[in-house]
Formats: structure tokens, C-alpha cells, sequence
């Protein structure tokens, strides 16, 4: 249950990152393919070297999907109900892979953010993340 | 047994030489207590794990991190024999311990996370890789022997 007290933590340290989204999501689906490989098997139509375009695209679209996930903390299933579709009867990636992604996630906030990705906000940050993967994964079955 | 490239062997033991065992060590276990908090069950006997700060600066915590993180040591000076290194702990956590094994890799995440804190870019994709195995084998050397 994410806490009023993780709710700015979790807003505040998304400020942080806004300004470089793209990087951001570009450099967390860079460190998922290359330490979890199996991931790559959902993206067999994707040119994934080093720079791709593709990916590029892909990081951008999943941090602003996360960017409107942070704005709507308290209707997470309502604002993501649409992601939530997608990923139940359409891409039908399996739950596994969320987490994985959100450890990616925050390796790349704890790389840019250092100290300041402190034990409390790593503790919210991992919260959020676990609850946008449990409303992905709501309509599975 | 494990296939190690030599590269990932350089990455983890590079690495590992520029870690303070001690603060790595207590940064993790702290970060499993307050991550985790129900991994707390474990620790009846620490005293005050009231909150973040008390957690945080809990000598019974720093000191049991930096043992845990010594002894994570043990599989780096290893690499080509972690479960036989791991064989008598695996036993321990099982039989006296009673640890439920996904402890082993929700705190090997947890150390990945520190890990890349202190290196930030040195902590590469590359680097990353290398270590997520090596914190996967050990979970797993440390489940090996439960019954």
C-alpha cells in the first residue's frame, strides 16, 4: 500500500528523472535484454543493438506510460486500464517480466541518483513499481 | 557447474575489490528490512527495527550485514566452486535458520541496487549481467541443500 509519505517520495524522485526520459527508458530496456536475455524473446521484431532506434521508441513509451502511472497513484487500475488490455489479451508478457523490468528500473535510478536513491525511496519506488505490475497483470486471467 | 566467461569473472572480481564489505554489507541487510519488511520475522532479536533510521543505524544490523556480505566474499574467491563453498551455510539456513530461499534473491536484487548506487555508470549493463548471475548462483547454491 503505497503511503501518502511514498507518494511524494515516489513524485519527487520522478521529477528528478523527467527531464531525461527518454534516456532513462532507453537505458533500462538496454539492461533488461542484456541481463535478463530471455526478455529479448518479446521483441523478435525489433532491431535490439546498441542505439537502436526501436528501442529507443520503446524506453520512451514505457517511461511515459510510468509518468502517467506516478500522476494517477490513486487510480492506478483506472489509468492504466487500457495498458492493462493490452498486456492481458494482446502481448501477453508474462508477469515474471514486470519485476525484472523494475529491477532494471531502479539500477538505472540508483546509477543516476546515487545517495539519493535512498533506502525509503528505493522502499516506495519498489512499492510503486509492484503495483503497476499487479494492474498489468489484473486481466490475465 | 557454472560457466564463467572471462570477462564476467573480471567484471565481478574488479569490482568486488573496490567494495567496502563492511558498509556495502550493512547498506544491503538495511535495505532488505526496510524494502522488505517482512523479512524482519527473521530478526526478532535486533531490537529496535521501528523504522528506516532505527534500522538503518541498528549496530545488530550493520554488524550481521557485514558478515553476510564477507561471506557473499567467500563465492567471488570461488567462482568455479560456489555450491561446494555454500554447502554447510545451505544446510545452516536450512535446517537451523528456516529461511525461506526467496530471501536469498530478493536480497541478492537488493545488493545489485547498492552496488549500482556506489558505481553508477562503472555499474555497466555489462556489469550488471554479471553480477545478477553471480547473486542468482548463490541463491541458488544456498537453496541447493534445503529438504
Amino acid at each position: 500500500m503505497l503511503t501518502a509519505d511514498d507518494k511524494k517520495m515516489i513524485q519527487q524522485t520522478w521529477d528528478k528523472v523527467s527531464g531525461h526520459a527518454e534516456a532513462v527508458g532507453e537505458e533500462a530496456l538496454w539492461r533488461l535484454f542484456i541481463t535478463y536475455p530471455q526478455t529479448k524473446t518479446y521483441f523478435p521484431h525489433f532491431d535490439l543493438t546498441r542505439g537502436s532506434e526501436q528501442v529507443r521508441t520503446h524506453g520512451k513509451k514505457v517511461v511515459n506510460a510510468l509518468t502517467n502511472a506516478v500522476k494517477n497513484m490513486d487510480n492506478l487500475s483506472q489509468a492504466l486500464s487500457e495498458l492493462s488490455n493490452l498486456h492481458a489479451y494482446n502481448l501477453r508478457v508474462d508477469p515474471v517480466n514486470f519485476k525484472l523490468l523494475s529491477q532494471c528500473f531502479q539500477v538505472v535510478l540508483a546509477v543516476h541518483l546515487g545517495k539519493d536513491y535512498n533506502p525509503e525511496v528505493h522502499a516506495a519506488f519498489d512499492k510503486f513499481l509492484s503495483a503497476v505490475a499487479a494492474v498489468l497483470a489484473e486481466k490475465y486471467r | 557447474m557454472v560457466h564463467w566467461s572471462a570477462e564476467e569473472k573480471q567484471l565481478i572480481t574488479g569490482l568486488w575489490g573496490k567494495v567496502n564489505v563492511a558498509e556495502c554489507g550493512a547498506e544491503a541487510l538495511a535495505r532488505l528490512l526496510i524494502v522488505y519488511p517482512w523479512t524482519q520475522r527473521f530478526f526478532s532479536s535486533f531490537g529496535n527495527l521501528s523504522s528506516p533510521t532505527a534500522i538503518i543505524g541498528n549496530p545488530k544490523v550493520r554488524a550481521h550485514g557485514r558478515k553476510v556480505l564477507t561471506s557473499f566474499g567467500e563465492a567471488v574467491k570461488n567462482l568455479d566452486n560456489i555450491k561446494a563453498t555454500f554447502s554447510k551455510l545451505s544446510e545452516l539456513h536450512c535446517e537451523k535458520l528456516h529461511v525461506d530461499p526467496e530471501n536469498f534473491r530478493l536480497l541478492g536484487d537488493i545488493l545489485i541496487i547498492v552496488l549500482a548506487s556506489h558505481f553508477a555508470r562503472d555499474f555497466t549493463p555489462a556489469c550488471q549481467f554479471a553480477w545478477q548471475k553471480l547473486v542468482g548462483v548463490v541463491a541458488h547454491a544456498l537453496a541447493r541443500k534445503y529438504h
